[in-house]
């Protein structure tokens, strides 16, 4: 946009978006306004009623409305279906419709099927109990569960030194994604950060 | 299931707050959350969940505890027959006899634990946890098959207050419960635990029905010479397959490394408290090969790991998520001093023939130490690489 500013004087506010999901009966790239109402961008695209609009991915984007706009620094639309079935006896299910990273349900028989994936928490919340769980899908040299724990403690140094100023929350979405206990772990690193800024 | 859905929901309008049944919240939860999955959705971060949850896991748990399970009552049914004299029984009559003795066992754990679990959730608010559902199942594996039930029954209630409830639940308990069980049996009602009668259901009272455990105790006792008390002893394959007096779970080596290899291939449990716990007490077993004294030291060092029940608490009591160390690195040392452990307060005090019970304790407690020392290694590590990268800014 800057250098559209300068380099043809002219003040260009459209972006391009693409639009992704399950949700979306036609995905693809489209030209918006910066911070125009999507409701003409989704009517007759909806593949659901019953789907959650996100602007950004559905890994740390956030939750808009129909008549909501996409973020400045999103360049995503995405929607998906909103989970929230209740499935009979889900834990004892042999599971090869549902894809989890370990390997406790079988649909680890089959690595190249596809999955269609809702906003279902899939479970009670409850303590950090699988320590070094989240160690294969974090990249840094840093403790994840230690850093969640310090953050929840608002132990302000003992986060300073396990390295909270190396990380911001999205580093942590994929610890959110495979966590069995489902704890919110952006929403806390997010707010252990925010109390670093005072 | 849509019946069962509009059913929970016209149920819990009776449970909510201010209602008469509220007090029976967690409970109806409990049941709930059993019967159909959480109908709650992500709220921010990220959009999409794995579909594991810890119900999913402690299923996991259990599936990889049925191979000893099953094994185990076959051979409580075996060596039953076994010490009456009957050898000609068949396959499915030693197994129903186990499974008979077995059942009361379990249900009279998983009736009081519940109780107890869903009375702390309802005092607390929060949900029933499914840990209990793995220690319900492994305290029956550890006891023996004759304890009276009152007496399973306390050291339940003791292992889920004591061990877990007081300190916050689930997830903040620092011992093992379902070895502070059979710890609680050990010390409060030696006599129905130890010696070698206790081992084998309804056996003759001729018959001797010694573990590998007591047999070297007594060697101790009786002063034998390493070859009288290796002649004595089951053969290293009846060990490893099982056919051997002991509680239900501890008995078949083979089925443990069954349950092993499912609780690794799913990720539950850690491979490396299993293999370091392993190398840690084979190697002290064999440090005592060299330079011990007793008939028991003398005993081969692959012998002695697939004695009395250390296989079992390696892969099942050991790897327990919460009591053992919450880092990667931790869970070596770890691992290595339950071994070394073990097997020092078994060749060294043979008042205690299962030295197993001290050792992983005694580690449980120390585990939060070796996570501290662990944590302060990483930020000193940190710290060091700071100061290089400041001095080279510096330097520029």
């Amino acid at each position: 946009m800057i250098g559209k500013l300068f380099g043809e004087k002219r003040l260009d506010f459209s972006k391009r978006v693409a639009l992704t999901g399950e949700g979306i009966k036609k995905q693809g790239y489209l030209s918006i306004l910066q911070g125009a109402s999507i409701e003409n961008v989704l009517v007759d695209n909806l593949a659901t009623d019953h789907g959650r609009i996100i602007s950004g991915n559905i890994l740390n984007g956030k939750k808009i409305d129909k008549t909501g706009y996409v973020g400045f620094y999103h360049h995503q639309l995405t929607v998906i279906p909103e989970g929230g079935e209740r499935r009979f006896m889900g834990w004892m299910e042999p599971g090869f419709k549902h894809w989890s990273f370990s390997h406790t349900y079988l649909s680890w028989l089959f690595p190249r099927k596809m999955y269609q994936f809702d906003t279902s928490l899939n479970g009670g919340v409850r303590p950090v109990m699988f320590n070094t769980y989240y160690d294969k899908v974090f990249p840094f040299d840093i403790m994840p569960v230690q850093l969640l724990k310090a953050c929840i403690a608002e132990e302000v140094e003992l986060m300073e030194n396990l390295g909270i100023y190396e990380v911001t929350e999205e580093d942590f979405a994929l610890c959110e994604v495979i966590c069995p206990s489902k704890i919110e772990w952006q929403e806390i690193i997010l707010k252990g950060l925010t109390l670093l800024k005072g | 299931m849509r019946w069962l859905e509009n059913l929970s929901e016209k149920a819990e309008k009776w449970f909510e707050k201010g209602k008469p049944l509220h007090p029976f919240y967690a409970f109806f939860d409990a049941i709930d959350t059993l019967l159909l999955t959480p109908k709650e959705t992500t709220k921010m971060g990220s959009h999409i969940r794995d579909s594991i949850d810890n119900k999913r896991i402690m299923m996991t748990v259990i599936i990889a505890l049925m191979p000893p399970l099953l094994f185990g009552l076959w051979n409580m049914g075996y060596q039953h027959f076994l010490s009456l004299g009957i050898t000609d029984t068949n396959i499915w009559g030693n197994f129903w006899y186990g499974f008979f003795k077995f059942l009361p066992l379990v249900i009279t754990t998983y009736a009081t634990g519940l109780i107890v679990e869903i009375f702390f959730a309802q005092i607390r608010g929060h949900q029933v946890a499914e840990g209990f559902f793995v220690t319900g199942m492994l305290i029956p594996m550890i006891m023996p098959p004759e304890i009276p039930l009152w007496i399973v029954s306390l050291a339940t209630i003791f292992a889920v207050v004591i061990g877990k409830e007081i300190f916050g639940g689930n997830g903040f308990n620092f011992l093992n419960p379902a070895l502070l069980a059979r710890a609680f049996v050990f010390f409060a009602y030696p006599s129905v635990i130890s010696g070698e009668k206790v081992w084998i259901a309804d056996q003759a009272d001729a018959f001797s029905g010694a573990t590998p455990l007591i047999m070297c105790k007594n060697a101790a006792e009786a002063g034998l010479t390493p070859g009288e008390l290796v002649s004595q002893l089951p053969s290293v394959m009846d060990c490893f397959i099982g056919i051997i007096p002991g509680s239900i779970g501890e008995t078949s080596k083979l089925a443990i490394l069954l349950g092993a290899v499912i609780l690794v291939f799913t990720g539950v449990a850690s491979l490396r408290i299993m293999i370091s716990a392993l190398a840690g007490g084979y190697v002290t077993a064999l440090l005592f090969n060299i330079f011990g004294s007793t008939a028991y030291s003398q005993i081969p060092a692959h012998q002695q790991l697939l004695m009395g029940g250390f296989m079992f608490a390696a892969v099942y009591m050991a790897t327990d998520p919460v009591s053992s160390t919450h880092t990667r690195q931790g869970q070596f040392i770890y691992g290595i001093l339950i071994g070394v452990l073990t097997f020092l307060v078994r060749q060294l005090n043979q008042g205690y023939a299962e030295g197993l019970v001290l050792g992983l304790f005694l580690m449980n407690v120390l585990a939060p130490l070796i996570d501290w020392c662990v944590i302060e290694l990483n930020i000193n590590k940190r710290k060091k690489r700071a100061a290089i990268k400041l001095k080279t800014i510096n330097n520029q």
